[in-house]
C-alpha cells in the first residue's frame, strides 16, 4: 500500500519541493520560514489523497480486495511522514540558499530548533488531515488545506518571535514538541476508529 | 473452503434498509444477483466484500482468501501503466501472478504503454478482471462489470468468469442490468426488490417454476398461485407461480415461459396480485 501511495502521489513528491524552493527564494523571507512552509506544504498530500482515493474508489476496491482497514490508515500516515521528511530537508537547502542569495544567517541550533517545530507541527497537522478526511466523507480537500494553512500562516507571521522564544526556553520546546506528538498519536487513534466503522 | 454465507443481515441508509435473513453463494457455481436501481444489489455486495460495515448480522466467507473485485467504475490510479499497477498489486495481494496478468491485459488488448485514463470504458472493466483473475481469490464478486461493454467484450468477459469457475472451489457473484448476461452465466438467481430478496434459486428451476400470463385487461384474476400483476396499456400480465400445476388447473389459459428480464420487470414494476 505504501507503494501505492508513493507511486500515485509522485507528482505531489516533485511538486512540492519545487513550490518550497521557490517560496524561499523568491519571497527572501528569512532562513527559518521555508521550515514552517514546509510543514504547511507537506500537509497537502494527506489532505487530498484520501478525497481523492474516495472519489476513484480506491479505498472501497483496497478494502474490498482483503487490505485492512489499519493498513490502509497506517499507509496513509506513513506516507505523510516521507511528505514530511521530504519537504524538510527541501526546506533546509532552501534555508541555505536564501542565506547564499540574500545573506544573513542559518543558526544551526536555531535551525534544529525550527526544524523540530516544524516536524511536529507537520505531524498534528497532516493528522489532523486525515482524520478530518476520513471522518467527514467528501470534504474537499483545499477547505481542510486552507484551515490548517491558516493556522501555518499565523505562526509563520510570529516566526522571528517565535524562534527568539524557544531559543531561550528548552522546556517550552519540549513541551511543544511532546504535546504535538501525543496530539498526532491521538489523531491517529481517532483515525483507525473512524476508518474501522466507515463505509467505503 | 466452506459456502459463503449471510445470516440476518441488515443494513439502513435513511429510508432504505437491506435485510437479508439468510443466503447461501454456493461453491462451484455464480450467483447472478438482479432488481432494480436501488434495489440493493450494490449495497449487498459491498457488504460481502467488507467494503460497508453492516449494522447486524454474520458474513462467513468460507476462506481466508480475498476477494476479487469489479466495480462498474475502474478504481486505479489514472496515471498508471499496467507495469507499474503490477508493481501495486504484487506488494498488495499475497500470490499474485505477474506474467499471468500481463497475459490477460494482451489478451484483452489492452496497451502496455498506455495509462489508465487512456483507457476506454471497456479496457477499463477488463483491467480490473485481470486484477481480480491474477491473485488466490475466495469469491469474484463482479458489480455490473459488462456495463458499457458491446457484445462481443461482454461474451469475452463471460468466457474469463467461466475459466474461474473451472476451478470449483471458487464462486463468483455477479450483478447486472444486461439480464442476459446473467442468465448466460449464472447457476443460481437472487431477485432483490427494496433491500429485501424476492426470490432466489437455481436459475433453470426459478425460469422453469414462472410464467406469464397475458390478459387483454385486469379480470380480477386472483389466486395462490398468480403472484403479481403489471398493468399496462394493451391489457394486463400476471406472474405465475408454478407454470406446470397453473396450467393444469386451467388448460384453457396459455401461460408463456418467462425470461430473467420479464421475472425482472414484473417483480420491479408489478404489484402484488
Amino acid at each position: 500500500m505504501l507503494r501505492k501511495e508513493l507511486v500515485s502521489n509522485k507528482v505531489f513528491l516533485i511538486a512540492l519541493p519545487v513550490a518550497i524552493i521557490l517560496y524561499s527564494v523568491i519571497l527572501q523571507s528569512g532562513p527559518y520560514v521555508p521550515f514552517m512552509f514546509a510543514a504547511f506544504m507537506g500537509t497537502a498530500l494527506p489532505a487530498s489523497s484520501v478525497d481523492i482515493d474516495d472519489k476513484s474508489g480506491w479505498s472501497r476496491f483496497a478494502v474490498s480486495s482483503g487490505i485492512s482497514r489499519k493498513t490502509i490508515v497506517n499507509s496513509k500516515f506513513l506516507i505523510s511522514l516521507v511528505s514530511l521528511a521530504i519537504c524538510q530537508a527541501v526546506a533546509f537547502v532552501g534555508a541555505m540558499l536564501i542565506v547564499l542569495i540574500w545573506g544573513g544567517e542559518l543558526v544551526l541550533e536555531d535551525a534544529l530548533l525550527v526544524i523540530a517545530l516544524a516536524v511536529c507541527l507537520g505531524m498534528v497537522m497532516s493528522s489532523a488531515a486525515l482524520y478530518i478526511g476520513y471522518r467527514f466523507k467528501g470534504v474537499a480537500f483545499f477547505i481542510v488545506f486552507l484551515i490548517l494553512g491558516f493556522i501555518v500562516m499565523v505562526i509563520l507571521f510570529g516566526m522571528q518571535k517565535i524562534v527568539g522564544i524557544f531559543s531561550d526556553n528548552m522546556l517550552a520546546t519540549v513541551a511543544v514538541c511532546g504535546g504535538s506528538l501525543l496530539a498526532a498519536a491521538l489523531l491517529y487513534v481517532l483515525t483507525l476508529r473512524t476508518v474501522e466503522f466507515r463505509d467505503f | 473452503m466452506g459456502d459463503f454465507i449471510i445470516k440476518g443481515l441488515r443494513k439502513t441508509y435513511g429510508d432504505f434498509s437491506l435485510e437479508i435473513p439468510e443466503l447461501v453463494f454456493r461453491r462451484g457455481f455464480v450467483t447472478g444477483i438482479v432488481g432494480d436501481n436501488g434495489a440493493g444489489k450494490t449495497t449487498l455486495m459491498r457488504c460481502m466484500t467488507g467494503a460497508i460495515v453492516v449494522d447486524e448480522g454474520v458474513i462467513d466467507p468460507g476462506s481466508d482468501l480475498p476477494a476479487g473485485v469489479v466495480f462498474d467504475e475502474c478504481p486505479f490510479p489514472q496515471d498508471l501503466k499496467s507495469k507499474q499497477l503490477s508493481s501495486i498489486f504484487s506488494s498488495m495481494f499475497d500470490g499474485w501472478d505477474d506474467s499471468g496478468f500481463q497475459r490477460m491485459l494482451k489478451d484483452f488488448g489492452i496497451d502496455e504503454s498506455k495509462k489508465v485514463k487512456e483507457y476506454s470504458r471497456g479496457m477499463r472493466m477488463k483491467a480490473q478482471v485481470a486484477v481480480a483473475l491474477s491473485h488466490p481469490t475466495g469469491i469474484l464478486v463482479l458489480d455490473e462489470p459488462t456495463a458499457g461493454m458491446d457484445p462481443a467484450a461482454r461474451e469475452e468477459f463471460l468466457d474469463h468468469v467461466r475459466d474461474y469457475m473451472v476451478d470449483e472451489s471458487h464462486c463468483a457473484v455477479m450483478s447486472s442490468h444486461i439480464t442476459s448476461d446473467i442468465e448466460k452465466i449464472a447457476d443460481y438467481v437472487v431477485f432483490l426488490k427494496d433491500g429485501k430478496v424476492i426470490i432466489s434459486g437455481e436459475m433453470s428451476d426459478v425460469i422453469g417454476r414462472y410464467g406469464i400470463l397475458h390478459a387483454e385487461k385486469d379480470s380480477g384474476l386472483r389466486g395462490e398461485r398468480i403472484v403479481r400483476r403489471r398493468l399496462q396499456p394493451h391489457g394486463c400480465d400476471y406472474l405465475i407461480d408454478g407454470i406446470g400445476e397453473f396450467s393444469a388447473d386451467h388448460p384453457d389459459m396459455n401461460v408463456d415461459p418467462v425470461t430473467l428480464e420479464d421475472l425482472m420487470i414484473i417483480i420491479s414494476k408489478g404489484e402484488e396480485a
